[in-house]
């Protein structure tokens, strides 16, 4: 199976990643390998099996709905690259 | 003396006695590490300044600490040095992941297994260097260089925290296994790792790229020192709905409480491993008759998609990473780079912020889970977890483990091997480890020790039973001569 320039494109876009041409080329080349690697698991008949994504098939886990102090302002804001006294600040969100 | 290699009970005494000093064991601990570093480039951080606060704290509590015996597995690891992997929250030191992008970020909480080793009086030497946002094994992609391994510096070591615990920079390593990571460093250098039952050691504060698969694991040099870790860090917490919310077992009484009577099953298609180095197939077969004259029941079974395992994982992680680390994006924490706009600003700060190596990770997730593959891929990888977990457990219904090579083959090297295999899709390191991620499954790599680099026996337990796997390390420790590697430092 080929993957299309579009569709890495259009995958690397998804994951806002700039991949440079020689990283579609190993990329490309990976996926040929994996796609080969993944023909055998084609053929599995799997359509009774139920899927899960735990292992343990866990699920609803709650705990009481108690309230706890929450990060303070200060430190949500320690880390940020460019904040003001109570905000992250990010570049325009609109193209020119 | 030597303490880094001396057992627990004899630092004990010593610092009792008064024979050895706060500011003596800090200087031997400092220098000690930062030879590590220099030979070896296991560590991210080393913050003498820590060490040392440690240990004025534990010469202060001493008495306390051994007279306590209401809380005993805590105050069981007081003394013991550890190393945390760079992807476990320390607010007291940096927590990058090995990644451009976290490269300045300090937590602000400390995750749950650091909270309790803290109140145990063991003493952290620092954080140690790994895989960015430790995704594989192969020595590639860490922002601070690869690990040299101490066997032979040619050869990657996995991960820091494997070459800490082989050099006595920390008695106790805890680095995350998704795939297999732990294990296959563990291999790569010659000591004891377990990787628990998921959901065994609270996952909180664990900066994961595969949340499904992923737990925190011990490295060691010996059995007994996994048992007293283990026992002072697992358990529920309240903050991670995946953690287990049973009673964690007495696991050094209950490991010495070996009648030996061991019945052993290996998958009968276990030779059909790419890259299966020759070596390793008469190891491995070593091994399993070594284990018939001790009495250990040996079969070969059937397990007809365990060989699909790693594949799985290796869709499963993917997706799970791409949705996992798209909050690094320059707003919140971490590097940020230019742009005219927000969207720009992303795709800038996450092209340059991370590896060549995850940028093709990720993207692959974000490919394999759009809608043309999504169904022939990833819902098939979800689907193919539950039957080879299902095999898995019924193999150990009728067994007490199952046992495996840990890799197919030891440490590769950097300038031939890597490129060419270790960035595969699927990785195939992980062989033979991803099952029990997949399964949620606990299993133990055992050092095997031979002329050239060390291999690795997996041993793989029932949900919840990690006495079973310490007692059959302890049998195995008995049965094999393990020869360390003597360090200058």
């Amino acid at each position: 199976m080929q993957v299309s320039s579009e569709e890495l494109k259009n995958a690397s876009w998804d994951a806002r990643i700039e991949l440079t041409q020689q990283e579609e080329k190993e990329l490309q080349e990976q996926l040929h390998n994996f796609f080969m690697l993944s023909q055998a698991m084609q053929n599995i008949d799997l359509n009774e099996v139920e899927a899960f994504s735990d292992a343990h098939k866990n699920q609803n886990i709650l705990r009481k709905d108690i309230v706890e102090p929450s990060l303070p302002l200060k430190q949500a804001l320690e880390n940020a690259p460019d904040t003001d006294t109570s905000s992250f600040h990010v570049p325009r969100i609109i193209e020119e | 003396m030597n303490y880094l290699f001396s057992s627990i009970q004899q630092l004990k005494e010593k610092i009792r006695n008064k024979s050895l000093s706060p500011q003596e064991l800090s200087d031997r601990l400092t220098s000690r590490c930062n030879s590590v570093q220099e030979k070896y480039n296991a560590f991210i951080s080393i913050d003498p300044d820590v060490i040392s606060k440690e240990i004025a704290v534990l010469f202060e509590n001493i008495e306390d600490i051994l007279h306590k015996t209401d809380n005993l597995p805590l105050t069981g690891l007081a003394g013991f040095t550890y190393a945390l992997g760079d992807n476990i929250a320390t607010n007291c030191y940096a927590t990058t992941c090995a990644s451009k992008m976290l490269s300045s970020y300090s937590p602000p909480f400390d995750a749950h297994v650091f909270s309790k080793l803290k109140e145990s009086s063991a003493i952290i030497t620092g954080k140690t260097n790994m895989e960015e946002f430790g995704i594989g094994c192969s020595g590639n992609s860490s922002f601070f260089k690869g690990v040299k391994n101490p066997w032979n510096t040619k050869h990657t070591a996995g991960s820091g925290a494997a070459a800490a615990a082989l050099t006595g920079a920390a008695n106790i390593s805890f680095a995350s296994d998704a795939r297999g990571e732990l294990r296959q460093a563990a291999s790569y250098c010659g000591v004891f790792a377990l990787k628990p039952t998921y959901g065994r050691i609270s996952r909180r504060g664990l900066l994961d790229y595969a949340s499904s698969l992923e737990t925190i694991g011990l490295m060691a040099r010996n059995t007994l020192d996994l048992a007293t870790a283990l026992a002072a860090v697992a358990g529920n917490d309240p903050h991670d709905v995946t953690a287990l919310r049973s009673e964690v077992p007495d696991y050094i009484s209950l490991i010495k409480e070996n009648d030996g009577s061991l019945q052993v099953a290996v998958p009968e298609n276990w030779q059909d491993a790419p890259h299966l180095e020759d070596e390793m197939k008469d190891i491995f077969q070593d091994q399993l008759k070594k284990l018939k004259t001790t009495g250990v029941k040996v079969d070969f079974i059937r397990l007809p998609h365990f060989q699909y395992s790693s594949l799985a994982a290796t869709i499963i992680s993917a997706v799970e990473a791409f949705s996992n680390l798209a909050n690094y994006d320059g707003v919140r924490f971490g590097y940020r780079s230019k742009g005219k706009h927000l969207q720009e600003m992303y795709t800038q700060t996450r092209s340059e912020g991370f590896s060549s190596k995850l940028k093709k990770f990720l993207t692959f997730g974000a490919l394999i889970s759009s809608p043309k593959y999504y169904n022939d891929y990833f819902l098939k990888a979800q689907k193919l977890r539950i039957v080879i977990s299902d095999e898995l457990n019924n193999c150990l219904q009728k067994y007490d483990l199952l046992l495996t090579p840990t890799t197919p083959f030891k440490a590769p090297e950097f300038e031939r091997d890597i490129n060419q295999r270790q960035e595969g899709l699927p990785d195939p390191a992980g062989y033979y480890t991803a099952a029990t991620n997949l399964a949620g499954l606990p299993s133990l790599s055992f050092p095997l020790h031979t002329n050239g680099l060390p291999y690795g026996l997996q041993l793989i337990g029932k949900k919840e039973d990690e006495v079973t796997l310490l007692r059959a390390a302890l049998l195995l420790e008995k049965e094999n001569t393990l020869a360390w590697p003597k360090f200058d430092f």
